[in-house]
Formats: structure tokens, sequence, C-alpha cells
């Protein structure tokens, strides 16, 4: 029960704040700031049609997150428990985690998929520069993906290698192999879709309706990517914590302590992704590479 | 680099698109090596069938103006350069003269028009 409780608790210090900034995205002030991070002009109807735009996103990424924590809690099959902290009642669920990221990319995707499109022109404008991930998203974040999931099978393939400790009871094959492949499998899958969202036509009738649908754009390639970094981390944590299982004695003590710290780069990483100053679009045509 | 098409024009579009990337090309705005979006990517843009844009593609590319390279893309090059034409430079600045005379602005408000729009598209 106690356990239980601090979990709860756990997520609902991690949800609640995104989530109330999700569902006031639509505010007069917050559409003005994410509009100068993204050095949009202002004009009354680009704050209408962005205003709209944040709102509807907002809420489907809030109810992405909430529908996935509501999975978490009320599917106790869901749990895994891998990890027995330092402390009385203290077992950590994981897959909660990845429950949660996964409906909040659910709820990005939705946001993004239903986008309504401005009202057809005679004149119709189009920019020239291809849409590419590394114009939309900051590279590093692909890197992290990389290096998220790299590390995930490292210490999957460690950990089916340590003797296991004798009070351990947790399934040897399932925490060494599915956390890891779902690294990789989330690492491939995050920039695909993202890949997919900057893809889908842009119909503009002015060079502002492109800026504007770009800004948004980047905005969601960033919060899928943002959604496949904390699950790529978070499986890297599962195996982290799982090292405590060990039979060796030093990662016993201490293997929690990176696995702290791979969830807090999971939510920092998520943090800075989604800021709308984190990264302005660049699109000023991609050149070929010299021979 | 914004390309425009108006729909209502008896201008094709393939032409509109294939004069616009020509001009661009000429005036340097387009530098040789950058490379286009792909022809499927601009038609859905525009709202245009993909055999439109790939008739601009394929009208341009005769005219060594740009350059597939398969699935790399297609790019501008440095083949045949059309000759910068300022005949229809002059044309074009006529037109606007005609509708500024017409709306009645004085040559100060249209020259700081031009600035600004120009401004608005450097800055896309």
């Amino acid at each position: 029960m106690e356990s239980t409780v601090f979990q709860l608790a756990l997520f609902l210090a991690v949800v609640t704040r995104p989530a109330y900034r999700a569902l006031t995205a639509g505010r007069p002030d917050r559409v003005a700031a994410w509009a100068a991070a993204h050095g949009l002009e202002s004009t009354p109807r680009n704050q209408e049609a962005l205003a709209a735009d944040l709102r509807r996103t907002g809420r489907w990424r809030a109810a992405g997150a909430l529908v996935g924590l509501a999975v978490a809690i009320l599917v106790p099959a869901l749990e895994v428990r891998v990890y027995r902290a330092p402390r009385p009642g203290g077992n950590i669920g994981f897959l909660e985690f990845w429950a949660v990221a996964l409906g909040y990319l659910a709820g990005v995707l939705g946001g993004e998929l239903t986008r309504r499109r401005p009202p057809g022109t005679v004149r119709r404008v189009a920019s020239l520069s291809p849409r590419e991930l590394q114009g939309y998203s900051p590279p590093v974040a692909r890197r992290w993906l990389a290096w998220g999931a790299g590390a995930s099978v490292g210490a999957g393939v460690a950990f089916l290698l340590l003797p296991m400790h004798d009070r351990a009871t947790v399934g040897r094959a399932v925490v060494a192999v599915v956390p890891p492949v779902g690294a990789v499998a989330f690492a491939f899958a995050a920039p695909r879709l993202a890949r997919v969202l900057l893809h889908r036509a842009q119909p503009a009738g002015t060079p502002l309706e492109i800026a504007t649908d770009d800004a948004l754009r980047s905005a969601g390639a960033r919060a899928v990517v943002a959604a496949g970094v904390v699950m790529v981390l978070v499986s890297l944590a599962v195996e982290l914590f799982a090292m405590t299982l060990t039979d060796v004695q030093f990662l016993r003590w201490t293997a929690w302590v990176p696995g702290i710290v791979a969830l807090g780069c999971a939510y920092g990483a998520w943090r800075v992704l989604v800021e709308p100053g984190a990264w302005r679009v660049r699109r000023d045509g991609l050149r070929e590479r010299p021979a | 680099m914004i390309v425009e098409v108006d729909t209502s024009s008896p201008v094709p579009p393939y032409e509109q698109i294939r004069d616009q990337v020509t001009t661009m090309v000429v005036t340097g705005v387009l530098p040789v090596g950058t490379r286009l979006p792909a022809i499927r990517q601009l038609a859905a843009d525009l709202g245009l069938a993909n055999g439109t844009v790939a008739r601009a593609y394929r009208e341009l590319e005769t005219a060594g103006v740009l350059q597939s390279r398969g699935r790399h893309g297609t790019f501008v090059t440095a083949d045949r350069l059309p000759a910068a034409d300022p005949r229809q430079l002059h044309e074009r600045a006529r037109a606007f003269a005609v509708a500024v005379q017409q709306l009645g602005a004085d040559h100060s408000e249209a020259l700081s028009a031009v600035r600004h729009a120009l401004a608005r598209l450097e800055g896309t």
C-alpha cells in the first residue's frame, strides 16, 4: 500500500506540471511567449491560429499521458518490479513509466494528425527547402537515443552474464532482453515517426503561415523524439536497477545510483526538448556534401 | 526561398514553378548545390498533382538548372545557367508600378511595401 502511494505521488509529481502547462497552452500570454520564442511575427490571425493549435495539441498530450498513467495504475499486469529499494515497502515498477511515455507519445501523434489545415486559396506558397529532421529537432536528442539504446543493450548483456542473487525473484531473461529490445525499437521508431509528421503536406497561403506551421511541426517532432528519449532512458534505468539483483556486492549497493540518474536525465531531456525556445527551425536549404 | 502558385492564373502551374526556380537560381537566391524538396513533398505543399511538379523539375533538368541524383534528391546545378533576364524584372516592376498608381499610393509607400515584402521573404 505504502509503495503504491509513493509511486502514485512520484507519477503525479512528474505529470502534474506538464499537464497544467499543456492544458493552459492556449492562454494569450503563453501563446505570445511561444511565438516570440520561435521568432514568429505576431498578427491577430496568426495568434488565433496558434492558440487553437497549442490548445488542441496540449490537450491531446496531457490526455495521452494521463491515460497512460491510468492504464499503469489500473492494470496490475503491467507491473514488473525489478528493484527492491533500500527502505520499507519501496519497490518501484517501471512499465508504468513506459505506459505514461507511450500515452504521451500517442497524444503527441493524435494532436499532430488532427491539425486543421488552413482554408484553400487560389494563391499557394511553399518553401523550396526540404523538411529534414535535423532542421526541426536538435541532433543531440538523436544521439541520446543511440547512446541510451546502446547502453541499455550493454547493461542487458551484463545482467545476463552476472550471477543472480539467491533472493531475486524476477525472470532473468525477461529483464535482460525486453528493456534493451524496447530501447532499440524506440530509438529507431522515434525519429521515423517524427519524419512522418514532418513530411505531411504543408498547405499555406502566406510565408507567415509556413513559418508558423514549421514552428508547430518542430514542436511536434521534438515531442516525439523526447518521448523516445524517455522510453530509451527508462529502459536503461530498468537494467541498472536490475543490477541490484545480481550477486555482485558492489553493484547491489551502487547500481541504483546511475539508475536514478538515468531517470532524472529522461525527465530533464523531455523538459528541455519540449520547451518552446529549445530549438528554432533551421530550414535554409541543404547543400550537397562535397565529393 | 518561397515559390508561389496562382491556380487562377492562365499560366500553367508547372510554368510558374519553372520560371520562379529559374529566376531564383539566376539571381543566386538558390545557390548551386542547394537541394530542393522531393516532387511529392512540393506537390503536396502546393496542392498540385505530382505530375505537375515533376514536369517543372524535368524541364529545369533539361535546361541545365537542376540535376536529379536518384534517391539523394534534386540539386541546383551550375551546368548551364540561363543568363539573367533584366527584361523580366522590368516587366514585373512596371506591373507593380501600375498597381501602385491604381491604389493611389505614393512612391515612399510603394518602396516601403517592397522592402517589407522582401524582408519577410528573407526571414522565412
